[in-house]
């Protein structure tokens, strides 16, 4: 079979530009981004911000009284929410079997007397962290951003700025 | 204790609504403390080969119940209590802990009470509930006082504890002081002590926390075992005992690891006793699966009489671990122990739960 060129008609010449044109608009357009997610703190919370394995530790419930004597107090993320895989998997390094018999586990050994209390919603936990006193969680930094709560710096970063630490 | 076992489960079985009035948080005010109630129990089946002829029987493991409770924001009560099935067919209730710690500190928490003695790691994360440990027994090193384990796991008294860290490092330890030993190996002195000494018992873990968790420790104790009036080969023992422990656990695998020495040195005779156990445990984490091995080593000095009731041996354990789901799990495990030169085969099944 012999292929002969063919001269490309209007019509494929119009089509070619467009594609041409949107290959371009494609190239110069932002990647898609990882979520975020901040860790949100009440007022009283005496913390600016925690270092990684600090954090780690207070999800861990090993570190259970900030430096005057205070309480420390956690939410979790329920089953299910992008915030809980972003806990097991880069903060706690467990699966969730793992982190239900943790706990259970501290509770036995009397490190700790309540499981963490579960907000039903990510909004819900905003809401409990905004309103009480002395709550850390974890969310989407798009709803922390839009909440009134502060929002703790990671290894000295919040979230949007270069080398933020938690991003899924 | 003897104890009519319906007659206690009848009173226990009035507390679960009390229990489900308890809030998540402490920080309601009703003016009466919340408490969570929780339980350990299991059930089992063992074939072994000794006493011949072969057979096999079902047991009863501990009933145990489990309560805690905030009675402030830094104090809070913990007490567990176990009934027992013993062979003839009589129960028992053991008060296991009763203890009430304060805490305003992670540096420095004292707690108060009868408590599962800080020696070693396998002894404070696994303590009664069967459900807490992989394998189906403890090891023999550290089985209860009255099961004629070594070490003595139970103290009342008092301890200090806490916990610094710093990165991915951090520290922990533990010291108490207790009533101690009681005149024979069974007996934990909890209302009142025989001689003024008191035992001494502290313990230090370094603990490495990244992507996997890597822990080293060390224990040691003493105290002054009193003499027994009812046997008159020994006079008081002076005990001091000494051990470290080892655990590496990622989210694959898990290596734990003790090693036990404890001396008796007769004070009447002056004669001198040491005896020595140790465990090496690694656990392969399939998900619900967890296929684990363990070899299981308690050599006792047969010219101490404190211990003339327990049982010295080596054993090697191959089991397996299926998590039914989060409460409950089965273990399968194929056992070779040594006593007295005879060698024992078992294959024990157990279920164990918690709720």
């Amino acid at each position: 079979m012999r292929w002969r060129s063919k001269r490309p008609s209007r019509s494929d010449r119009s089509t070619l530009a467009v594609v041409a044109v949107l290959g371009l608009t494609l190239q110069g357009a932002s990647p898609v981004r990882a979520a975020e997610f901040a860790i949100i703190a009440s007022p009283a919370v005496p913390v600016d911000g925690l270092s990684k394995d600090e954090l780690r530790r207070v999800f861990a419930l090993e570190k259970r009284h900030w430096p005057g004597g205070e309480p420390v107090a956690v939410l979790l993320p329920g089953s299910g929410q992008p915030a809980r895989e972003v806990l097991l998997e880069q903060i706690l390094h467990v699966d969730e079997a793992q982190l239900r018999r943790s706990i259970l586990g501290k509770i036995y050994r009397g490190e700790i007397t309540f499981p963490p209390r579960v907000p039903s919603s990510e909004l819900e936990g905003v809401e409990w962290v905004a309103s009480a006193r002395n709550l850390l969680a974890i969310v989407p930094a798009e709803k922390a951003a839009r909440a009134n709560v502060r929002i703790l710096r990671i290894d000295g970063k919040r979230p949007g700025e270069p080398g933020y630490a938690l991003k899924r | 204790m003897r104890i009519n076992f319906p007659a206690w489960l009848f009173v226990f079985a009035l507390l679960p609504p009390l229990g489900a009035w308890a809030d998540e948080e402490s920080g309601v005010d009703t003016g009466v403390p919340h408490f969570l109630l929780h339980g350990f129990s299991d059930v089992n089946l063992t074939v072994s080969d000794r006493p011949k002829p072969t057979r096999a029987a079902f047991g009863l493991g501990q009933f145990n119940l489990f309560f805690v409770a905030n009675l402030a924001s830094n104090v809070s009560f913990l007490a567990e209590t176990g009934f027992e099935m013993e062979e003839g067919g009589e129960q028992a209730v053991d008060v296991e802990r009763v203890q009430i710690q304060y805490a305003r500190s992670d540096y420095a928490r004292l707690t108060f009470g009868r408590v599962h003695t800080a020696l070693g790691y396998w002894n404070t994360f696994y303590h009664h509930g069967a459900w807490l440990q992989p394998t189906v027994e403890r090891p023999a090193a550290l089985r209860f006082e009255d099961d004629g384990g070594l070490l003595p796991v139970h103290s009342v008294g008092g301890e200090v504890s806490g916990r610094a860290g710093r990165g991915a490092w951090s520290l922990a330890y533990t010291g108490g002081v207790a009533n101690g030993r009681g005149p024979d190996s069974e007996t934990v002195q909890g209302t009142t002590d025989v001689d003024r000494d008191k035992a001494l018992t502290a313990r230090v873990s370094v603990l490495r926390t990244r992507d996997s968790e890597l822990e080293f420790g060390i224990s040691g104790g003493r105290d002054r075992v009193p003499p027994n009036p009812l046997d008159t080969r020994r006079g008081a023992l002076r005990e001091s005992l000494g051990g470290i422990h080892a655990r590496w656990e990622s989210t694959r695998w898990m290596l734990a690891t003790e090693v036990w020495a404890l001396r008796h040195h007769d004070q009447q005779s002056g004669s001198e006793a040491t005896h020595r156990a140790g465990y090496c445990m690694v656990i392969f984490k399939t998900g619900v699966l967890k296929p684990y091995l363990l070899a299981d080593v308690l050599d006792l000095d047969a010219r101490d009489v404190f211990f003339e009731h327990s049982r010295p041996g080596r054993a090697g354990v191959l089991g397996v671990r299926y998590d039914i789901g989060t409460f409950n799990a089965v273990k399968t495990e194929l056992r070779r122990v040594t006593h007295d030169g005879q060698v024992t085969h078992a294959l024990a099944v157990q279920t164990a739960f918690t709720f």
